[in-house]
């Protein structure tokens, strides 16, 4: 639900002892609100890097990055943070749930960061997202959970409170066939019934097929296929 | 905000780490507080069983040693104060009474010891649990922790209680001719008297075959006595407190020595107070190495939580929802230590107190003390300000990083 907008962007590491690693160099990039959005090139080319300055996690070296008018490259961390929470939904590739945490729980963590208690109304909906996504129920321990479980987890997570941009970081790639299959076809199905705004960096080309826009990344340039 | 659920996530998911973590801490302060405790108690005991004795006259010599003998009944090779001493101090006039405390033989392990009836009732301050005090040179009064009962006879044998005495000589003393009464019993006092045999001094000093301490021909029991003879320790209640210094000083000369027992101790806990000072400096540094082994241990929970707080982050989790996170699960691992280690602290404590206290026949009790509570919470504040460290740690870190890894 939100268009991006990137106006002379650089992305660049510090890289010890020699110079800094250039990931991106003075990139613009438009893209409507509610795009969706396949972002590949070839490993180590800076896919997660972008992804990352994207949602706000890492600053850029040079640069805008305008999400409906808010440029979070001039952002502090602590702005960032609150503008990721407000804003994004984020998948990883080895999901990254908290381990000890219920299946539910992981679902609701992102709640406890504003609230003390749990409104009835997000627990019944981390539910029913569960419920929706082919979880068995009653809930099972997380430790018990197959890999495409876990990442319906995550992506359940991600879309908690149904943010206006879902980044999703090679959300298929630590999947079997089957499992990659069904996680594409939720991110899908799920950033098109919100209207979000869907960019995901992935390698697999089943997933990528099904997105509309097509960018890739390769030596520092970032380009719009047709 | 609420840090609770992924607190107590991390601590589920490493309880065996945690465990280890709050049982070290349990130990470094347990150490610190049982120190405490227990030399506190000794000390208060100590004081409790010279309460009876206001001031004691003996032979001259070591004043602990007199009051090793006569407050705690541990007599050594004792000197004795020569009769006249004892003769002259019941006919003094800033004496409320007076006492000899004479040692007899043992029935069991239990010291016989000759001594006044003032001394029994102290004076009148002291009330019987049970039965009168002896009106007759056969009778006696028995401490709390004497397994007999009023009406029982008992026959003491020939024994340590007197050292220094030869046993060759066991047929000049007459004992066991004929038996004492028991006809009363002491009320409880924590010390080492619970477990005494009070019988009058004048029998003590017949089975010595020294007469009675009274004119030729006189049955009488207590003061004033004609013909003292000489005795461990006897003990003087000043009738004020001018008196008892006034009698402390008369005392003091080429025949005998006056001390107030409660001195002797002050001196002694002077000496008790240095050892404390050492154990406790022991226990400080125990405490602080066991701090710095779980600061270090601490560290390594936290780097190997390192990807689950970098996730918080890139879900947009505010700095304090973190920080908070993170000092919480070492806080409770903490808490639980400090508090568990107070526990031991004063369960080890009392146990040792018992021990000692049980060696000596003093009673020691070890009650919780707001010294020991404080320790406890110094440990708790400085570890809590210092567990913020690993918190601030992962701040700093770029969550990026440790998301990629």
């Amino acid at each position: 639900m939100l268009p991006l907008q990137l106006d002379g962007v650089s992305i660049a590491f510090p890289n010890p002892p020699g110079p800094p690693r250039i990931i991106l160099r003075a990139t613009d990039l438009v893209l409507p609100a509610g795009a969706m959005v396949g972002l590949e090139g070839p490993s180590g080319a800076g896919k997660t890097s972008l992804l990352h300055a994207l949602a706000g996690l890492e600053p850029v070296a040079a640069g805008s990055i305008r999400w409906g008018g808010e440029n979070i490259a001039e952002l502090d961390g602590a702005a960032r943070a609150h503008w990721r929470r407000r804003h994004t939904g984020l998948v990883f590739q080895d999901f990254h749930l908290i381990e000890g945490l219920s299946v539910l729980d992981n679902v609701l963590l992102p709640v406890w960061f504003d609230m003390f208690r749990t409104p009835r109304a997000l627990r019944d909906r981390a539910k029913a997202l569960l419920v929706g996504m082919g979880l068995p129920m009653p809930l099972p321990p997380l430790a018990v959970l197959s890999r495409g479980e876990r990442q319906r987890v995550a992506l359940a997570r991600a879309v908690l409170r149904q943010p206006p941009l879902l980044l999703a970081d090679e959300p298929t790639a630590s999947l079997d066939a089957e499992a990659a299959g069904r996680i594409g076809s939720l991110l899908v199905d799920m950033a098109a019934n919100s209207g979000a705004t869907l960019i995901v960096a992935s390698h697999d080309p089943h997933l990528l097929a099904r997105l509309p826009i097509r960018l890739r990344i390769a030596e520092t340039r970032l380009e719009r296929l047709a | 905000m609420n840090p609770f659920p992924l607190a107590l996530a991390g601590l589920r998911h490493r309880r065996g780490t945690a465990l280890a973590l709050a049982l070290l801490v349990a130990l470094g302060v347990a150490l610190g507080v049982g120190v405490g405790a227990l030399e506190r108690s000794l000390r208060q005991g100590a004081a409790r069983a010279a309460d009876a004795f206001p001031l004691i006259v003996g032979a001259p010599g070591s004043p602990t040693q007199l009051v090793l003998t006569a407050v705690y009944l541990q007599p050594d090779t004792v000197t004795l104060v020569p009769g006249g001493v004892l003769t002259r101090l019941a006919a003094d006039a800033q004496a409320a009474w007076v006492s000899p405390i004479g040692f007899g033989d043992r029935w069991r392990d239990k010291p016989v010891v000759g001594v006044a009836p003032e001394f029994v009732t102290l004076g009148g301050r002291r009330a019987l649990a049970e039965g009168r005090v002896f009106a007759a040179e056969n009778e006696a009064v028995i401490g709390t922790a004497v397994p007999l009962a009023m009406g029982d006879q008992l026959i003491p044998a020939h024994g340590l209680a007197h050292a220094g005495a030869d046993e060759d000589d066991a047929d000049t003393h007459h004992h066991g001719d004929s038996p004492y009464t028991v006809v009363g019993r002491l009320p409880p006092s924590g010390t080492p008297w619970d477990h005494a045999i009070l019988v009058p001094i004048e029998r003590v000093w017949e089975i010595h075959g020294l007469g009675n301490g009274h004119a030729e021909g006189a049955e009488r029991i207590g003061p004033p006595w004609e013909a003292a003879q000489g005795i461990p320790a006897v003990v003087v209640q000043p009738r004020d407190f001018p008196g008892a210094y006034a009698l402390r000083a008369r005392y003091r000369d080429a025949q005998s020595n006056a001390v107030f027992p409660a001195e002797v101790l002050v001196s002694l806990f002077r000496l008790m107070g240095d050892v404390q000072a050492v154990l406790s400096a022991m226990a400080m540094a125990s405490a602080v190495l066991v701090l710095a082994a779980v600061f270090l241990a601490f560290s390594g929970l936290v780097a190997a939580r390192s990807r689950d707080f970098a996730v918080l982050r890139a879900l947009g989790a505010p700095w304090r929802f973190v920080l908070a996170a993170v000092w919480l699960e070492l806080a409770l691992v903490l808490l639980g230590g400090v508090a568990v280690g107070l526990g031991f602290g004063w369960l080890g404590g009392w146990m040792a107190a018992d021990a000692l206290g049980r060696h000596a026949r003093v009673a020691v009790t070890v009650a919780p003390g707001w010294d020991e509570v404080l320790l406890a919470l110094a440990v708790l504040v400085a570890g809590m300000l210092g567990a913020l460290l690993p918190a601030l740690v992962v701040w700093r870190r770029p969550p990026g990083e440790a998301l990629k890894r």
